[in-house]
């Protein structure tokens, strides 16, 4: 186990605003293993996503490296990022963020297609068994539009995990959704989890933290405290969450 | 009302509303059109003073010697429509001229100098206060012809008075002359000394000089009282005392002024068009920008209105912030054509000889211009009328704007062809953005098309050059019908396979009491080709242009009255073609039609199987009939070469122009359309982005539709031209006579325009979408 993917050393990510610099990430050092379910908790403005952004080769880190694969994220060309987004990483965002013009099939398909190594036939088989999978089978030929915002972000992340990244980035993912399709999203990732695909999610949702096997907690732009859980069981989830939450109320939560 | 400020002020200053591409639109369209309708305005009061100045009257008769009767004069007098009248004398050179040696195929007139001359200065900026008397030996010429002949003072002038001699004249001066000074009008007026005049009308009197070659003639100037028309007065004048029917010539100072204003008046009516759908392309850039702007800031209105705007206030804010753009653009525009003005002037001045102030008309080109901004306002009115709909509640809590696409259009998504299968979904769910893009680019394709053929049309080279003439001849009073004959035997002597045709026609002639003109010949094969009917065999049918057809109301099948000199005749209407000679106002006959009205043949043409031998030949016909005609070669192309240079160089010119506006309209059109489309779209560009897309497959994508756009606008655009240019020009050029305009789209006229198009869309839309390289995808993040 315990096989690092990503290691970030001495991250700091500074933002100029009126010729004030907000230092928001400070020195980060962190390993992001390989099959965990990492979650990132913090207060709101802590530079949570700033991490997440930086750690995946969205943004530039202002200093410090970002080791995946090898190679130093952070002197990457944009072309070279890119590529890295289309074939290492798979992102889901508060928002849904689909194309408002496509289905929610070709949503999933059409960044696909860009790999062109792989015959878009494929592509289609295996978004299909997702679909049924993810059970928003019968609403892939409709529009986002015509969606609940569940559907949407399980379509989301659906077009995420096609391409097989290495780490799929998740930025507040249940944010926007209501109670309901909350846990639908959850299991979703918790089962891909289980069946070996590591996650990387931001969050301050309590009920989304839990499912985590690594909780970091991040306070004045560095990391101030780690829990390592084992593998999410819904029979045990009150027990695991009095446990996080005895936790985070010693990080200043 | 400070506070609908504070809103205009700051729509402004965040760009919402293409402030600025109205802005060069409107410039735009107030610079294409105020140059041209502020040199047609310049040009026609310049002429008119200038007519005044030469007090030409209303009608300009000319007389032969003695035909300007006192039975004439008398009724003048009596007539109460006729205000005034005056004679002038003027020598008619019916043979050719000659300009440093160099043949000229145009009749002249030599006048009399006198006071009213005006003769422009050295640096052609205006006129010498009084001109300087002429000595003997020495003329004045018209500007215009001075321009296309690119003469200089101390240039000789030679006018052939027998078959052997010529007079001899140096130019002194260049006049501005407003009854043919124009070098579209095949005359020109020369001033010579007094004492030369009264020397050649001597000879004239004594017989020294041919009166085959040169002879006396009266030109009547009437004035009216503008009662009645120039042509109802003539027809009046013409029952009471002949006026009509004993005259060479007949014109009236409206078309005479038409003929000089001919150009200005075709590119100004040309330009309305133009502007007309330029106007369009601006509206519907306003309602797609309002609408965009109320789609992007739903949620802002709402606010708005939840503070206590009123709906009014907002509509008001939009319909300032479009009013202060296009008064701005408006004054651009005007500025910017000043420079137009002087290029145009002084091009124009060339070929009209005519000399304008370069002023720009600001009044009719602001009422112009205020008069669209008024219609303009109008429509964002009705535009911004869905603001009232508006509730603040509804815009704050939804607010994602409510869009479903109608998937009947949708192409599947292809991997071979990805980004294709983008730009084709963008474009089919979106269509009502692109409409607009559309439509503009279909009017420009129309109106580039018409224009280039227009200006092909307008090339008297090609709608000249086709009759191959090899040589004319002058048949004097001696020539009968006995002498054609020996004629043909000689000519048959000469060239293997010789032909010639006997022309007569007289410039006005009463066909069913309205004046035309009329040419006889015996070659109506070889000059006219019916576009309805058939050409006249028999000596009682004639051919009419529709012109004729249209103000006589007759047509194939109707029998018209002709009446010349005291004969009259009958003839049945057998078919309809078209010519720019006399613009349209004439009819054609066989020869043996003519006779029955005393028509006489005065010219032959001459065509040869080898026309390297015409030299040769007119020189063996003028040692054999030297008595009874005078022939020449043809050198219309070399005589006239300088003239159609100019035309071809004045058409390109237009070319230019046309090209270099459209193609900046279409600069600040794609641009305002891609920049909102890439406001409208940018969210979703960050989503691609974020999902692997390269900044390249996005911006490849993004000019692909409009690219898609412009050929589809350019088809489109093509077909109309094919279904309207040719009507549309009909209905420009029918003031020179051409009803049936007909030049078939060439390839240029196409793939020129369409290559200019789709280049402009594809560069352009790429240039602005370097805009996705600032996306970041992590605009993507929300709290
Ligand atoms: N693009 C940016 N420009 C300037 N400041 C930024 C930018 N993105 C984030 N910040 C600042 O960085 C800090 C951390 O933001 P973020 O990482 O979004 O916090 P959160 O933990 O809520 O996700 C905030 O103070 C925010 O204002
Ligand atoms: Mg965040």
């Amino acid at each position: 186990m315990n096989e690092a993917i990503l290691t970030a050393k001495k991250l700091c990510k500074s933002f100029a605003a009126n010729g004030v610099q907000n230092h928001v990430l400070t020195g980060i050092d962190l390993e992001v293993y390989k099959g965990d379910l990492t979650v990132v908790m913090g207060a709101s403005g802590s530079g949570k996503s700033t991490l997440l952004y930086s750690l995946s080769g969205m943004d530039r880190a202002t200093s410090g490296e970002v080791i995946y694969g090898g190679r130093d994220l952070v002197k990457l060309s944009e072309k070279e990022l890119t590529l890295l987004r289309r074939k290492d990483f798979g992102f889901v965002f508060q928002k849904m963020h689909l194309v408002s013009n496509m289905t929610m099939f070709e949503n999933v398909v059409v960044p696909a297609y860009l790999d062109k190594n792989i015959p878009a036939q494929e592509t289609d088989k295996t978004a299909l068994e997702l679909f049924k999978v993810m059970g928003i089978d019968e609403v892939k030929t409709h529009l986002p539009s015509q969606c609940s915002g569940g559907e949407q972000q399980r379509c989301a992340i659906i077009r995420a995990v096609i391409s097989k990244p290495a780490v799929l980035f998740a930025d507040e993912p249940t944010g926007a959704l209501n109670r309901r399709n909350t846990t639908e999203v959850l299991d979703l990732l918790t089962r891909l989890n289980r069946e070996g695909q590591s996650v990387f999610m931001v969050t301050h949702d309590i009920r989304a933290a839990i499912r985590g096997t690594r909780i970091i907690y991040i306070e004045d732009g560095n990391i101030s405290g780690e829990l390592t859980l084992p593998p999410f069981d819904p029979e045990s989830e009150k027990s695991r969450e009095t446990q996080v939450n005895s936790w985070l109320t010693s990080m200043h939560w | 009302m400070r506070s609908v400020m504070f809103l205009v002020r700051n729509n402004i200053k965040h760009k919402t509303g293409a402030f600025k591409g109205i802005i060069a639109l409107m410039a735009i369209i107030v610079f294409s059109f105020s140059g041209s309708v502020s040199n047609s305005k310049n040009l026609d009061r310049a002429l008119n003073a200038s007519l005044d100045h030469y007090k030409v009257g209303d009608i300009v008769m000319t007389y032969a010697e003695g035909k300007l009767t006192d039975n004439i004069k008398n009724g003048l007098d009596t007539n109460g429509h006729v205000s005034s009248w005056r004679t002038e004398q003027m020598l008619y050179v019916g043979m050719e001229y000659f300009l440093n040696g160099k043949n000229q195929n145009i009749d002249t007139r030599l006048f009399r100098e006198k006071d009213e001359i005006k003769l422009f200065n050295d640096d052609e900026t205006g006129f010498v206060d009084k001109a300087p008397k002429l000595s003997s030996g020495e003329v004045y010429v018209p500007y215009s012809l001075g321009k296309v002949e690119k003469l200089k003072k101390g240039d000789t002038l030679e006018i052939q008075t027998s078959p052997s001699t010529r007079e001899r004249f140096t130019v002194k001066g260049f006049t501005e002359e407003p009854l043919y000074g124009t070098s579209l009008v095949a005359y020109e007026i020369f001033f010579i000394s007094s004492e030369d005049y009264d020397r050649i009308a001597a000879g004239i009197d004594s017989g020294e000089v041919n009166t085959n070659y040169i002879y006396k003639t009266e030109m009547l100037h009437i004035f009216s009282d503008g009662e009645l028309k120039p042509f109802s007065l003539v027809k009046e004048l013409n029952d009471q005392c002949g006026l009509v029917d004993e005259s060479m010539l007949y014109v009236t100072r409206n078309e005479l002024a038409s003929y000089t204003e001919l150009y200005a008046d075709t590119g100004t009516s040309l330009l309305y068009i133009f502007v007309g759908l330029l106007a369009v392309v601006v509206v519907l850039m306003m309602l797609n920008s309002i609408n965009s702007t109320i789609e992007m800031q739903y949620v802002d209105l709402g606010i708005l209105k939840s503070q206590g705007f009123t709906v009014w206030q907002i509509r008001a804010a939009y319909m300032l912030q479009y009013i202060i753009a296009l008064l701005i653009g408006t004054v651009i525009g005007l500025i910017l054509s000043v420079p137009l003005l002087k290029v145009l002037g002084s091009m124009f001045r060339t070929v009209t000889g005519i000399h304008t102030d370069c002023s720009i008309d600001f009044l009719s080109c602001g009422l112009i211009a205020l008069g669209m901004i008024g219609v303009f306002t109008v429509i964002i009115l009705l535009t911004t009328r869905k603001l009232g709909r508006l509730s603040p509640v509804n815009a704050l809590n939804n607010a994602h704007r409510d869009v479903h696409f109608t998937g009947r259009l949708n192409a599947p998504m292809k991997q071979k062809a990805l980004s294709l299968s983008v730009s084709l979904r963008q474009l089919t769910s979106g269509m009502r953005h692109y409409i607009f893009i559309f439509v503009i680019t279909v009017i420009l394709m129309f109106f580039m098309t018409t224009v280039f053929n227009l200006c092909r049309g307008l090339n008297f080279r090609e709608i000249f050059g086709e009759v191959n003439t090899a040589g004319f001849a002058k048949l004097f009073n001696e020539f009968s019908d006995e002498d054609k004959p020996r004629i043909a035997e000689k000519l048959r002597e000469l060239d293997t396979e010789p032909e010639i045709y006997y022309v007569s026609y007289i410039d006005n002639i009463l066909a069913d009491d309205i004046l035309f003109g009329v040419t006889a010949t015996d070659g109506l094969e070889k000059y006219f080709k019916p576009i309805e009917g058939k050409l006249p065999e028999f000596d009682n049918e004639m051919i009419v242009t529709r012109i004729f057809s249209e103000e006589t109301g007759k047509g194939i099948g109707d029998s018209v009255t002709v009446s010349n000199e005291g004969k009259k005749a009958e003839y049945l209407i057998v078919g309809i073609y078209q010519t720019t000679s006399q613009a349209g106002r004439i009819f054609a006959m066989s020869l043996d039609a003519g006779k029955r009205i005393g028509m006489k043949p005065f010219q032959a043409n001459l065509f040869l199987s080898d026309n390297s031998k015409s030299e040769e030949v007119c020189k063996a016909l003028n040692e054999e009939f030297g008595g009874i005609l005078y022939s020449k070669p043809d050198d219309t192309e070399e005589s006239n070469g300088n003239l159609y240079d100019l035309i071809d160089a004045f058409l390109l010119i237009i070319i230019l122009v046309v090209v270099g506006v459209s193609s900046v309209f279409l600069l600040v059109a794609i641009s305002m359309i891609c920049r909102i489309t890439f406001l409208r779209e940018r969210t979703d560009i960050g989503i691609f982005k974020a999902t692997g897309f390269t900044t390249g497959n996005l911006r490849g994508m993004f000019s692909l539709r409009f690219l898609i756009i412009g050929i589809l606008g350019c088809i489109t655009g093509l077909v109309l031209s094919l279904c309207f240019t040719e009507k549309l020009l009909s209905q420009l050029m029918r003031i020179t006579g051409m009803t049936d305009f007909s030049a078939p789209l060439t390839v240029f006229d196409i793939l020129l325009p369409a290559g200019l198009i789709c280049g402009c869309f594809a560069g352009f839309s790429y240039m602005v979408s370097a805009m996705i390289k600032s996306v970041q995808t992590t605009e993507l993040i929300c709290e």
